[in-house]
Order: structure tokens, then sequence, then C-alpha cells
């Protein structure tokens, strides 16, 4: 148990980096430098790790003499700590390592400077001593403890418990985070089959709800998180996004060519702090869920094993209901009826399965392809009835064995057609069955592709 | 801190305005060490409210500008500079000026 007069414990809004802290090092020969670290990490009781990036001289001097000094902030007061360190090591893997590197990564990626920030390593140093600095009474206030989140999981948990439809227990997880947690600002995004990019399928809290929207592996707060399975939370993107503006001026005075390309953070604007939490089941990323806040510090190290046991609990309940292939009795057989009204044109593009409604963009990929298949059908024989396991079964559709991601797909595809209001729904009549909704009659046009794709298109031996 | 200025007084002193993430370092040594007068008092106080200031520019409420420099004791430090290095994270870091 650590034996400092104020504990790390109570401290550790000051070591999420909202505010630079400055560390002071001194030379063998008694000459001081001091230096600005934009991260203290926090990683027990006893010890704090900095990062060692641009730093030659804070190097130099830990070589020679161990000892240091630094002073965080607590940016929801303004209290101030001094912390007298003792250098140990530098690791340049690890836990440690690898965690400091996934937000700085994240950071680095969301505002367009991969590649420049280069973690060289995280030097581990005992805490000797800490001490509130400027005298007067320190007012950490922190969050509530672990413990008292306890009441708020146990409720989390059992909604999500009672949910037996896949499209309801993301909606409802979304909300529960908000409700018990104040996680107003939520994006779930499912890996795709290829394993190269993530697709929202849900959101919460936002104007527009970007359902269908994909986000790259390894960029991003969000693409660094799916790649390192790590959480990864940035406690001030306002400031993140002001050390990439004074790193692109450092870039250009020192005649090198700044990086063009910024990677839009997506969602809320003006949110200061936004966290990442992989969702894994079966040993295997299944998606993201991205939470934003507009004020800053709302997720760190105080709260990145929450969002590990939320995110994990989300994953875990998502899984068993997507691999729920069960269906209710079919219907009896709907007549087939025809639509009147001006006809709507309906373009497949073949190239990326893109589905265009009178020159509207739908959906792309698999959605696409599920899309294209139900209209074809009804087209040829008036058929609006369909169940999830003939959509397995058809080859056509390219759904991969086992994990499929059938139900997050089919909700994209339910989404954007709700969303677009465009005279097409698809609604859900039962456990895995499916209705086709069509208000007008269709024009389906298909736009064969001759490039790359051609080979995917090519009829099945079946036909 | 004191009692190293009256040991060898090396000095080093980091500047960074809240609003960007430029910064400097000035080296030298403590000339005088001494208690403020009314002159260097009303310096604190102009740069105290220019901080809050510039802190209400980033959402930083002015009471919590304040506390960073409330109860502190001050002491009046002139420096020769020897030196001067450019902090700003990338590859100007550790620059000479």
């Amino acid at each position: 148990m650590s034996e400092l007069s104020v504990p790390l414990e109570s401290i550790k809004p000051c070591l999420q980096g909202v505010i630079p802290s400055w560390v002071t090092t001194c030379s063998a020969d008694g000459v001081p430098n001091a230096s600005i670290v934009s991260i203290v990490h926090f990683v027990d009781s006893e010890r704090v790790a900095l990062t060692r990036q641009f730093m030659n001289k804070t190097r130099m001097n830990l070589d020679e003499n161990p000892q240091a000094q630094v002073v965080v902030v607590n940016p929801s007061n303004g209290d101030q700590f001094v912390l007298d360190l003792h250098y140990l090591r530098t690791e340049s893997d690890g836990p440690i390592f690898d965690a400091v590197e996934a937000n700085l990564d994240a950071i680095a990626s969301m505002t367009g400077m991969t590649g420049v920030f280069r973690l060289r390593g995280v030097d581990i140093h005992g805490v000797l001593a800490c001490e509130h600095f400027g005298g007067g009474t320190s007012e950490v206030r922190d969050r509530p403890a672990e413990r008292d989140m306890l009441p708020l999981l146990d409720e989390f948990i059992r909604r999500l418990s009672v949910c037996t439809e896949y499209d309801d227990a993301i909606r409802v997880g979304l909300e529960a985070l908000d409700d018990l947690f104040g996680f107003g600002y939520s994006v779930l995004l499912n890996a795709d089959e290829r394993g190269d990019r993530l697709f929202a399928v849900a959101s919460n809290g936002y104007a527009s709800s970007g359902v269908g929207a994909e986000v790259e592996i390894g960029y991003g707060p969000i693409g660094i998180a799916a790649q390192r399975q790590r959480v990864v939370c940035i406690s001030s993107v306002r400031r993140s996004r002001s050390m990439n503006a004074a790193i692109q001026d450092s870039i250009r005075r020192s005649g090198g060519e700044p990086s063009a390309v910024e990677i839009e953070l997506p969602g809320l604007e003006g949110a200061d702090s936004v966290a990442a939490v992989p969702l894994l089941a079966h040993a295997e990323l299944t998606g993201v869920l991205y939470l934003e806040s507009e004020r800053a510090a709302d997720f760190g190290p105080g709260n990145e094993r929450l969002l590990r046991i939320l995110g994990g609990h989300l994953a875990g309940t998502l899984a068993v209901l997507q691999a729920d292939r069960r269906e209710s009795a079919p219907p009896a057989p709907a007549p087939a009826t025809t639509a009147g009204g001006e006809p709507l044109t309906v373009t497949y593009y073949q190239a990326d399965d893109s589905v265009f409604v009178d020159g509207v963009y739908v959906v792309k990929g698999v959605p696409g392809r599920i899309l294209w298949k139900l209209l074809r059908e009804h087209d040829a024989d008036g058929r609006v009835s369909f169940t999830n396991r003939e959509l397995r079964l058809d080859e056509r559709l390219g759904l991969p064995p086992g994990n499929d991601n059938l139900e997050a797909r089919l909700l994209v595809l339910r989404k954007r057609l709700a969303l677009l209001e465009c005279g097409i729904g698809l609604e859900r009549v039962g456990r895995g069955l499916l209705e086709l909704q069509l208000g007008v009659p269709c024009i389906l046009n298909e736009v064969q592709t001759e490039g790359l794709m051609r080979a995917a298109h090519a009829p099945s031996d079946a036909e | 801190m004191r009692a190293n200025l009256e040991g060898n007084g090396a000095v080093a002193l980091g500047f960074c305005p809240p609003t960007i993430a430029k910064a400097v370092q000035l080296k030298g040594i403590a000339v005088v060490l001494g208690e403020p007068g009314p002159d260097a008092v009303e310096w604190v106080e102009q740069h105290v409210s220019a901080f809050r200031a510039e802190c209400g520019r980033i959402g930083v409420p002015p009471d919590v500008a304040d506390r960073m420099s409330e109860n502190s004791t001050w002491v009046r430090i002139s420096v020769a500079i020897d030196e001067g290095f450019d902090q700003t994270p990338g590859p100007t870091a550790g620059r000479r000026l």
C-alpha cells in the first residue's frame, strides 16, 4: 500500500493528459532542465510513467541523475501536485508501453500526425513524494469510486439480459449507457467480415444516426482501439488539436512538409473527450463502442476498467443474440399485390454492391446485395416475405460461415431505408422473418462491372 | 526550490501558453533573489489576469485558472539568461533559440 501523503489514486484526474506537465531533471553537475510532457500515466499506487518522445536532454539527465520532479494539474479545479520521482527504467514494449502507445497513436491518427509521434519508450518512475503544490487545501474531486458503480453495472446487465432481439439489445445498451453512466453520445460499430474496417450499426444522442458509416481499422481512436484491442481514451481532444497545430508548425520550420490529411472525428462537433472500447467475444474483435463527451477528462484512466466491463457485457450479449438462428413460424404468404403510383428507379452497381433509389445512395456492400436480392425476387414473383435462413444459404450474398454479421447487416439496411423514406421498407415481422414493403412499383436497373469485382458476380453453378 | 537557487543559482524556466502547445525553455543563473517589491507584485497581478483570460479562450473557468496561483509564495528572481531552447513537441524540440 502506498505511504504517500497524497495517494496517487486520489489524483487520477491529474493523470489524464488534459493539462501538460512540466518535468524537471538535473545533470550531474547541477544544471536543471525543464521539459513539457503530454501525459503522466498512472501505473499503480507507487509508480507513474512518462512518455519518452522528444526529450533528449531529459533522457541524458536521467542517465546521470535519476531524480526528477513533475507538476501535474487537476483540470477540473486547477489544483496542482508536485511528484518527486526516481527513474527506474525505460520500457519499449509490454502492457504499459502498449497502453500509452495506443493512446498516442489514436491522437496522432485523429489529428493527421501519424508517423510524427514516435514513442521511443515509457520511463517508469517510482514516486517518492506527492504533495499538494502552492499551499491551501487539496480539493480532489474524483468520479464516484468503482464500488459505487456496482449497482449501476448490476442494472446495466439486468437490462441487457432481458433482451431477446439483437436490435433491442443495441438500443437498450446504448440508452442504458446514457441513463446509468451519463455517456450521452455513443456509436456502436461492428467489425466487417474482411477484417479491415468497421461499420456503424447504431448510435445514441446524435442529430444524425451515422448508421452505415465506415471506419478503417488502424486509423483514429476507433480504428486504433480495434487494431490493438485496447480501450483508447483521449481526455482532451481540444488540446490534442492544438498540439497538432504546434507540431505542424514545427515541421514547417524544420523544412518538412506537414501532413495534408486530417482524419475527421466522426460524431459530435465540439467533442473534448472520447473513448473507443473494443468489443471482444470468443477471443475475436466483434466491434467497437465509441463514446464522446463535450467535457474534457470524462474518459481516462479513472474509468477505463468500467468501460472494459461495459464493452465486455455488451459484446457478450450481442454475440449470443447474433448466433441465435431460431425463427418464428412463418406467416401465411401474403397475397401478391401490385403497388400503384409513380415507379421508383432502383439502380444496383456490381462494382461495389451499392444501391441507389432515384439517384439517392442507400447502401453498399453486403446490405446492398441483400436489398438487391429481395427486390429481384419481388420483381420476379411479387414475394414480400423472406427469412434469415434463406439469406444465409444464398451463396451469392457472400456471407461467411459462422459469425456472418447478418443481424447487424440487416439492421443497417433497415435503418438506412427508414431514414431515407424512399418508398422501400424492410421490417422484422418475427424472429428471423422479414417483410419487404413497397409503396410504389420499382424499375430495377443493374449496372454490371467489367472490373476486378466481375468474378464475384459470375452466375453460380446452381443457376 | 529556494535552497537550490541559493546553492548554485542554476535556473531552468519553462514557458507554455495554455492555448497552444508551443513551449520554450530559458536557462541561466539567478543573480538576484529576494522578496518582490510593489512593481513586481503588479507584474504578477497583470500576468495572472492575462493567464486567466487566455485560459478562458479554451473554456477553463476563471476560478480554475486562479487556483493555479492561489496561495503561492512569491519570490523575486532576476536571471541572467545564457541560452534558450524550443520545447515545442516535434522535430524542432531542443533546438537552440
